[in-house]
């Protein structure tokens, strides 16, 4: 068993390490174009679409922060749809319509986010559309920098760099760390022409895109991803700005988010099994070489994991049965004669160990750097280091359950439009 | 539509990535390689430690007859048979239990523990010094599954009780001495097996059995003197099974 974990592990560090030297290269090479210095001479008219069910408390200061948008009244469209909400979602839309009349309501029998997304969309009149979600608030700049990538002729979207709104829990903690993690990441992995979605938090499309694509579909819950993977099968851009940040809830407790993360993971298994000509080597050079790759990640991480798992439960076993034999009495053992480094080893497995903590700590750092993160780092981040391995393990092999067994997955609580 | 630029693979970037790869993680190897041959190469050292500590012995056997008691530093050759016991442990995690070198280790080790517990035990008698000893004997988890057990309560009393002296003997070492001290004490194949006062028991003993054991032979209290240092004979013990 030991072997089998070694030999996973040195697989794994590898692995990781490769994918790490591949993001520090690609981060260099790209060094003078990591924001989009073009200065936006023409502003273009956007509409941005909020599809909301069950919002109530949400929707009002997402709304807010739309409106309070560096970007001149004219030429910005705010579509708030209200997808069947049984609170009084549509009533607060209502009611900020009345305070800000260039907003437009449109009201519809629910029938789940990309419905509400679809109805919005013919009736936009911007030449870029957006979409956002309606947990999200808007930095007052987004906008504007999100805007400046369409200055290529090529980019067909532009996604936004999504944090997490004012952590203070342990979950939010968590999720603050790893969103800026992937934020650094997607911006490297754009510059390989790599994304595989355009998050619901804030994504911005040119209009033809959706003439040319075609309307949102439901895609397992996850049309956000499905949406990348189609430009994606299409050859189309998709750029990243990071300079553009979009603050999201994070979700309050561990059911919730295992709910999301399930969703999210479902979703990119069934959404890649739809679009697998995308790993077709010599259609998609490096995107189909990423996806390739973070499916064997996935396996070599849930499989180190649970030996991992099982070599802590014998080992914490092993010390419960200790504590019996001694009746609990463990004072004799606090000497100081006891304490010795000899148990620091700098075996390969310790070496290797420390070069995934030092590659996934460096990858946190420059995420924050890169994306202007001022907030404080607390003990937080080490929750994260310790416990996100497990749960996206843990997630893993439940979305690997749910996809073999062909369940099919319901939004939260029945409510067909409701995101989690 | 054409692939777009950013998705071409360029095999000579991704071929520079693996050459980093291999450099970082060759690196890491190496490193880990070095430290693991400098600790090997300690084991000389070990080596050469155990020699002297048994000629110490031996030397101190013989102060004993001339002048007894007087000279005797029984704390400092106590405290070298738990550091030599510590490392090694150290060696036979790195090296491995079966390994040639090790072996060759534990039984310089199983020399000095007995050399240590025959000066002792002389000690105890004629200076009067308040010890109390247990020869410990194990085997490997496959033939005695209950010795890992029985070395842990056994390192849990060595840290109770400065005053006791615990030795801990492989069954199946090939030494001379070994044999030795199984055919003095009659032991049978019945392992783990304690030998206390020459009173052999046989069998895996609890914490409560071994303390109304002990309480047969030496009030236990007396031993748990803070002031006195205690062998590590059952560090190496309890994870050489």
């Amino acid at each position: 068993m030991i072997d089998l974990i070694e030999i996973l592990t040195y697989t794994g560090t590898f692995a990781a390490l490769y994918f790490g030297i591949l993001v520090f290269i690609t981060l260099a090479e790209n060094r003078h174009c990591l924001y989009e210095k073009t200065p936006l001479l023409n502003l273009p008219s956007v509409s941005i679409i909020l599809p909301c069910f069950n919002e109530e408390n949400n929707v009002e200061d997402s709304l807010i922060s739309l409106v309070n948008l560096d970007y001149p009244q004219d030429k910005l469209e705010i579509i708030a749809v209200d997808d069947g909400s049984h609170d009084n979602t549509l009533d607060k839309m209502l009611a900020f319509q009345l305070k800000n009349p260039t907003i437009k309501v449109l009201h519809k029998e629910n029938g789940g986010k990309h419905t509400a997304l679809n109805l919005a969309i013919p009736q936009a009149t911007g030449e870029i559309i957006g979409t956002i979600d309606a947990d999200c608030l808007v930095e007052p700049n987004a906008l504007k920098q999100m805007l400046k990538y369409f200055h290529d002729p090529k980019v067909m979207a532009v996604v936004s760099t999504i944090k997490v709104r004012q952590p203070r829990t342990l979950m939010d903690g968590i999720q603050y760390a790893e969103f800026i993690v992937s934020g650094f990441i997607k911006k490297i992995i754009s510059f390989l022409g790599g994304l595989t979605v355009t998050p619901g938090p804030l994504s911005l499309f040119r209009q033809e895109t959706f003439t040319i694509v075609g309307p949102y579909r439901q895609a397992h819950l996850t049309e956000d991803l499905e949406m990348a993977l189609r430009l994606q099968s299409q050859n189309m851009k998709i750029a990243c700005a990071w300079e553009a940040a979009v603050y999201t809830k994070g979700k309050p407790d561990l059911k919730s988010l295992s709910q999301q993360r399930l969703r999210w993971q479902r979703g990119f298994l069934l959404n890649l099994k739809d679009y697998s000509p995308l790993l077709n080597f010599r259609a998609h050079g490096n995107l189909s070489f990423l996806l390739i790759y973070s499916l064997a990640g996935i396996f070599l991480s849930v499989a180190l994991i649970l030996l991992s798992l099982f070599q802590i439960t014998k080992g914490v076993l092993g010390h419960l049965n200790q504590a019996w034999l001694i009746k609990f009495d463990f004072l004799p053992f606090f000497s100081f004669k006891n304490f010795n480094l000899d148990w620091i080893k700098l075996t390969p497995l310790a070496v290797m160990g420390f070069l995934a903590l030092a590659l996934i700590l460096g990858f946190f750092f420059l995420g924050r750097k890169y994306t202007f993160e001022k907030g404080k780092i607390d003990e937080k981040i080490f929750f994260w280091i310790l416990l996100y391995p497990f749960l996206n393990a843990f997630w893993w092999i439940l979305t690997t359950a749910s996809v073999v067994s062909g369940r099919e997955m319901k939004w939260h609580g029945n409510n067909p439009g409701k995101k989690i | 539509m054409a692939i777009t630029p950013e998705k071409k693979f360029n095999t000579q970037k991704y071929i520079s990535v693996l050459f980093f790869t291999l450099l970082i993680f060759g690196s890491g190897f190496f490193l880990s390689d070095y430290t693991t041959k400098k600790r090997i190469a300690q084991l000389n050292d070990l080596q050469q430690n155990l020699r002297t500590d048994i000629l110490s012995l031996e030397t101190q056997f013989s102060i004993l007859n001339q002048a007894p008691c007087a000279n005797l530093n029984e704390s400092t050759l106590t405290n070298e048979l738990y550091s030599i016991s510590q490392k090694l442990t150290s060696v036979g995690t790195t090296l491995g239990e079966d390994d040639g070198n090790f072996l060759e280790l534990k039984k310089y080790y199983s020399i000095l523990e007995i050399k240590h517990w025959l000066l002792l035990q002389r000690a105890a008698k004629e200076c009067k010094l308040p010890l109390a000893f247990i020869i410990y004997f194990y085997e490997d988890s496959k033939n005695c599954p209950q010795c890992e057990d029985q070395g842990y309560i056994l390192t849990y009393f060595r840290e109770k009780y400065p005053f006791l002296r615990i030795y801990s003997f492989d069954y199946n070492l090939d030494l001379a001495a070994i044999k030795t001290l199984k055919s003095v004490f009659r032991l049978q194949d019945e392992t783990p097996i304690m030998v206390i006062n020459s009173d052999v028991y046989c069998g895996y003993k609890s914490k409560d059995e071994l303390e109304t054991i002990m309480e047969k032979y030496v009030k236990l209290e007396s031993l748990e003197d803070k002031t006195a240092t205690s062998t590590a004979a059952t560090s190496t013990s309890s994870k050489k099974k």
